[in-house]
């Protein structure tokens, strides 16, 4: 378009205006609920032929027996027919992801068949040479196939092509539409033949996935460097591995109507109370949603107090903490597409752990731990009690360092509370904006940040230097706290704290650690009160603040009223000379 | 019967009965004793002790007649639909009349020492709030936030007696019976009403699994006070000397105001004070829950919760209502604390005696 074209085009108004910009809702139009209902109309048409079918063949399989009535199904043994309604159910031609590939299976007579499978969910290696070659190729090298022989005339039929024509490891009969539906979209190929109202399906699951990687925020120095990926399967293999127990049970559950997302339910049998599996599975077999795409989502669903500021269960990477807690008695749940494993029930306490508490030697474990919870103290309160101090227990403070701080709060022209806000506003900034740049640069670019205006602030005297190191030590210690979603309750609670001192000194302070105690102390997760072992004091206390030495574990923790409450023996090192003699001996001698 | 409103264990159940009856050391409460029994004001506290535990006998027999009950159906039961609400009603009258005083105390007591600037009434609605929002999370909250913060609470001002003792005379503790063998038996057998409140645990004595706990609980509560209460006022004497520890409304927190430990660690009774806020919440959240669900029981209600934010209005302009401090412990020391025994002692008396007369309770309600 030349220039002269462009500009009669804005000149002309009948031109440039548009008379009817595209808009989701228009007035006078029909809303979009009742578009669906004439679209699902076809739906419905569909499902209500498949279910007369079923009733009718049911009403003809009842005197064959129970064997009968459930191989009945509502496939015609039409393979034209058979293919139209999955075409309809799929929304063919217009959807492109279904392929549909027909073919004749070699025998004698050929026999028409289609494998129909989703494209990009499917190995086409498995396709090509594991169901197509011995289908088209190869099945007529077997002289019983149809080929009226020694043994007289053999019909087809797929419980043959089940048993001696299809190499494929994991192939299952199928009767109707639905179950058809769902074994291609969890990427299986499904086989349908000519005069035969039942279809096979083949396992050639393939999704795309990345390969097991190392864990984004469950570091650690010592210990296992392998994570969860998106891939269900993967991630319970990777549990697996660490438990090589057939009382390991994974249950399959399937969420979402439209996501139909696998929900892995893991346990070990012979530890995890029932009552626990059954309640998990009943809150997850409860949901009623469209799509659930994700552990935090479906987390969300389950967990006792979604209100709650510090998470209910506690999220994983780590398949080692995942076979950990499963050895425990607790029940992991893994989420197909989500790299995160949902463990319940938990404590408070549990959240502040890492798994490298048990790979180092007790006493550096004990003394992460402490580290762990002054960091937390520090995060919750420092600013809290600095802001108290500053405004009405000056008195509190040695004279030397009070003066010092008064002199270099005399040039800042904002009260203190203003600078520590604008301070923790600037660092929350800097944390945000260091997750979202690209690896490479972004420690760099957090580190500058936060130097260049740390220095700048106070050079500028905007904010003085005690307030930079306040901000600085509760920055650090907020990074120390291993549970990332504890850390943002953490960062709420503080300043929940930061205004109560603000208004009333360490009385608002002492009011707001009440009033969060009681808000933690009644939240429960999966029956198991958060605050336990501490209150309520549920048996030993060893395993809290302390990191007691791996061969003094022998029990697993009262509050989850384990099947088995033995861990290991009563005493582990008996090769030690220094090793106590066990109860059991003492009673005897 | 209330609905679930969690359980009570021994072990919490001791805690909640030294974390109520202790809160009362940071107030005026040793005072009392050192007027009571000047140098043997710690003899007025072994009495009152062994009072107190005293006390708890007919509140205990009545649990163990009547387990899994708390006090509303209790008094339902033995006394009828007409005559037991009444004395119920009695009950949580005196218990919500001590949550208002202790709410009057304690703002007092803030006032003087950390905030002078401040009103009154800031403090008091934001207690009261507190208090509300705990009542309403329930006993087994109040309880297990107890239990984390009583080590916190008992600690601290543990910390401030023995940082105390290097002042400590012990020529100051003489004479050694004090006032005399009388008044020391008879004040600490008054004083035995501190623990009055200890009737909480018969309100809420459905949350009790079994009634040997509510009495364990009760008894080892009751006795923890009491060694706390003998330290503190053996300090206080010997440190202060009886005439000026008499006049001492404020015990723990002028201890603490004495400590110097080098110049760095210096003036920590500001820190005193944040346990000293975290003990009245604790006692206000008891007390005001107490209050509401044995007022639902004598009203009949099903739930105590609708009655918390009433009963939380009204605490305030209740504690505003005392002309100054010394006219709230007036009332405290010479009514409230004297109806105490017909509270802790008298109702739960005459209840197990009209259990008794009208075969009530026993071998059918036993576990």
């Amino acid at each position: 378009m030349s220039i002269w074209q462009s500009l009669k085009r804005l000149l002309d108004p009948s031109r440039s205006l548009v008379n009817q910009p595209f808009s989701l809702g228009n007035r006078g139009e029909k809303p979009a609920s009742e578009e669906l209902g004439t679209e699902m109309l076809s739906d419905a048409r569909l499902r209500t032929e498949n279910l007369l079918t079923r009733i009718d063949r049911l009403v003809e399989a009842a005197p064959q027996g129970k064997e009968a009535l459930e191989k009945t199904g509502d496939l015609s043994d039409d393979l034209e027919q058979n293919l139209k309604r999955l075409k309809e159910l799929f929304r063919l031609p217009e959807n492109k992801d279904l392929v549909i590939r027909e073919f004749a299976v070699a025998t004698q007579p050929p026999t028409p068949a289609a494998v129909c499978f989703m494209e990009g969910l499917t190995d086409k290696g498995i396709i090509n040479d594991n169901i197509l070659q011995p289908l088209m190729l190869l099945s007529h090298l077997d002289h019983h196939v149809g080929d009226g022989g020694e043994n007289g005339p053999s019909s087809f039929s797929t419980d043959m092509v089940l048993k001696r024509l299809l190499p494929g490891n994991q192939s299952t009969p199928l009767y109707d539409l639905a179950s058809v539906a769902d074994s291609l979209l969890s990427g299986d190929s499904v086989l349908l033949f000519a005069g035969s109202r039942v279809a096979v399906a083949v396992e050639t699951k393939s999704p795309p996935s990345r390969s097991v990687g190392t864990p984004e925020t469950e570091r650690v120095i010592w210990g296992p460097h392998d994570a969860f990926t998106e891939a269900f399967r993967v991630n319970a293999a990777l549990v697996r591995r660490r438990l090589k127990d057939p009382r390991v049970v994974t249950e399959i559950l399937t969420v979402g109507e439209v996501s139909k997302t696998f929900v892995g339910v893991m346990y070990i049998d012979t530890i995890a109370t029932p009552k626990l599996v059954a309640e998990v599975k009943r809150r997850i077999q409860a949901i009623k949603v469209d799509v659930v795409n994700s552990s935090s989502v479906l987390d969300q669903y389950i967990e006792d107090n979604p209100n709650s500021i510090l998470p209910g269960t506690l999220m994983t990477e780590r398949p080692d903490r995942t076979a950990a807690y499963l050895s425990e008695g607790h029940v992991a749940i893994l989420v197909d597409t989500s790299p995160h494993a949902i463990i319940c029930p938990i404590t408070f306490w549990s959240l502040l752990q890492t798994s490298e508490d048990y790979y180092l030697r007790y006493p550096l474990g004990t003394i992460l731990r402490w580290i762990r919870l002054t960091a937390i103290i520090l995060s919750l309160s420092l600013p809290a009690l600095y802001i108290a101090i500053i405004y009405y227990h000056q008195e509190m403070i040695p004279t030397e360092l009070m003066l010092f701080i008064a002199s270099t709060r005399e040039m800042v022209p904002m009260p203190a509370v203003a600078e520590l806000l604008l301070m923790d506003i600037v660092f929350e900034l800097i944390r945000e904006a260091g997750t979202r740049i690209p690896n490479v640069i972004g420690p760099t670019v957090g580190l500058v940040a936060s130097l260049v205006l740390g220095q700048a602030a106070v050079e500028a005297k905007i904010v003085s230097p005690v307030m930079i190191l306040v901000v600085a030590v509760t920055g650090l210690a907020s990074f120390a706290i291993p549970n990332y979603l504890v850390g943002f309750g953490v960062r709420i609670m503080r300043f929940f704290l930061l205004a109560l001192a603000t208004v009333m000194g360490f009385y608002g302070v002492a009011l707001g650690i009440f009033l969060l105690l009681v808000l933690l102390a009644a939240e429960r997760s999966f029956g198991v009160p958060y605050l336990t072992p501490l209150a309520p004091a549920r048996g030993k206390l060893v395993d809290l603040l302390l990191r007691p030495p791996l061969y003094r574990m022998e029990e697993r923790p009262g509050y989850m009223h384990t099947l088995n409450r033995q861990r290991q023996k009563e005493i582990v090192r008996s090769w030690d000379p220094m090793a106590p003699a066990p109860k059991s001996d003492e009673k005897g001698g | 019967m209330q609905p679930y409103d969690g359980h009570i264990g021994v072990q919490e159940g001791v805690i909640l009965v030294f974390a109520l009856l202790s809160a009362m050391l940071f107030l005026q409460y040793p005072q009392f004793l050192v007027e009571v029994g000047g140098p043997a004001g710690w003899q007025v506290a072994l009495i009152m002790t062994l009072g107190a535990m005293l006390l708890l006998v007919p509140a205990s027999a009545l649990a163990r007649r009547f387990p899994g009950m708390g006090l509303a159906e209790i008094s339902r039961e033995a006394a009828g639909s007409v005559v037991g609400p009444l004395l119920t009603l009695l009950v949580s009258l005196w218990l919500f009349a001590s949550c208002v005083l202790t709410l009057r105390s304690f703002t007092e007591t803030f006032i003087t020492t950390i905030l002078p600037d401040t009103p009154p009434s800031p403090l008091m609605i934001s207690a009261a709030l507190c208090a509300l929002f705990a009542s309403y999370k329930g006993l087994e909250s109040i309880a297990r936030a107890t239990q984390i913060l009583l080590p916190l609470i008992a600690g601290g001002s543990l910390l401030v007696l023995l940082f105390s003792l290097p002042r400590l005379d012990v020529s100051l503790l003489y004479p050694f019976w004090g006032h005399g063998g009388v008044p020391t038996l008879m004040g600490g057998l008054y004083y035995s009403s501190m623990a009055a409140d200890v009737v909480v645990i018969l309100a809420v004595g459905y949350a009790f699994r079994d009634p040997g706990h509510l009495r364990t609980s009760g008894m080892v509560g009751t006795l923890l006070f009491g060694l706390g209460a003998i330290a503190v006022v053996f300090v206080l004497v010997g440190i202060f000397g009886a005439p000026i520890a008499s006049q001492n409304p404020f015990p723990l927190y002028n201890l603490a105001r004495l400590i110097y430990l080098g110049r760095f660690l210096q003036r920590t009774e500001s820190v005193i004070v944040m346990f000293w806020v975290l003990a009245a919440l604790v006692r206000i959240s008891v007390l005001l829950h107490a209050s509401a669900v044995t007022l639902s029981g004598a009203l009949g209600l099903p739930q105590y919760r609708p009655l918390l934010f009433p009963l939380a209005v009204l605490l305030i302009p209740l504690a505003l209502l005392p002309q100054d401090f010394l006219t709230s412990l007036r009332i405290d020391r010479d009514v409230i604390r004297p109806l105490g025994f017909v509270a802790v002692l008298a109702i739960p008396l005459l209840l197990w005696l009209l259990a008794l007369l009208r075969r009530k309770g026993g071998k059918r309600h036993a576990t």
